[in-house]
């Protein structure tokens, strides 16, 4: 049965699946009030791993990590993850903590950086850019 | 309103045939509406077993402890918890939708 997210995820379905080899769909789940996706598939020598989530009040939840040998060699998320609000609200993060904050994790997640909001098709892109093929 | 067609012999022993078959059909989907939380109950129990505390304690202290964070990402069985953190909302929300429909079957 259709919902209001099907269009949305079938077009990051095609969108993964168009670029990362052995893409497999873990989990897809509709309803009426949210949708979740969750897809793996290999790019070079690393693995990927997408979750998203969706809610009809325009909230979008996501995780997109590259795996190496079971190590997260950088994720991109947009958790209210406390050093994230950190950086960006200084010591009054805390008064922030259900906002979402787009961020990246590097270094085997030592590091982080806030970001832009990403999306499937702009994490592919830097991916490409960024993690060229060896 | 759907039509459905009842075996004769059903139709015979249930009479009066509406009432029958609404409050068989009631029993059913409360029946499944069990299962189906017991299901997400265990995948519940899951997430909590793998990260020691319910949903609401994780997703709270993801957002505030930076520590506990810290210790989160050092670990390669907890590294993805932003999206361990997206699957576990998913379930704890169809888990509470679903306790709320089986409310409304059983005061129905």
């Amino acid at each position: 049965m259709a919902t209001p997210f099907t269009e949305i995820v079938d077009r990051v379905v095609a969108l993964f699946e168009a670029a990362f080899a052995h893409s497999v769909v873990l989990r897809r789940e509709e309803r009426p009030h949210l949708a979740l996706i969750e897809m793996d598939g290999t790019y070079d020598v690393y693995r990927v791993h997408l979750r998203e989530i969706w809610q009809t009040d325009g909230a979008r939840k996501y995780a997109y990590y590259v795996l190496y040998q079971s190590e997260v060699v950088v994720g991109f998320d947009n958790a209210s993850d406390p050093r994230a609000l950190r950086l960006k609200y200084g010591k009054d993060y805390a008064r922030h903590r259900l906002e979402l904050i787009p961020h990246r994790h590097t270094e085997g997640k030592q590091a982080l950086e806030l970001t832009g909001e990403m999306d499937c098709a702009a994490f592919i892109s830097w991916l490409k850019e960024n993690l060229p093929p060896m | 309103m759907l039509n459905v067609q009842v075996k004769e012999e059903y139709a015979a022993i249930l009479d009066p045939i509406q009432e029958s078959v609404d409050e068989a059909l009631r029993r059913y989907a409360i029946e499944k509406t069990r299962n189906r939380i017991l299901e997400l109950e265990q995948r519940l129990q899951k997430w909590e077993e793998q990260y020691g505390c319910s949903y609401d304690l994780f997703a709270y202290r993801t957002a505030i402890d930076e520590e506990y964070v810290k210790q989160l990402d050092a670990d390669a069985n907890t590294q993805q918890w932003e999206g361990d953190l997206i699957s576990w909302e998913f379930d704890a929300e169809e888990l509470r939708e679903w306790r709320r429909r089986l409310q409304r079957l059983l005061t129905e």
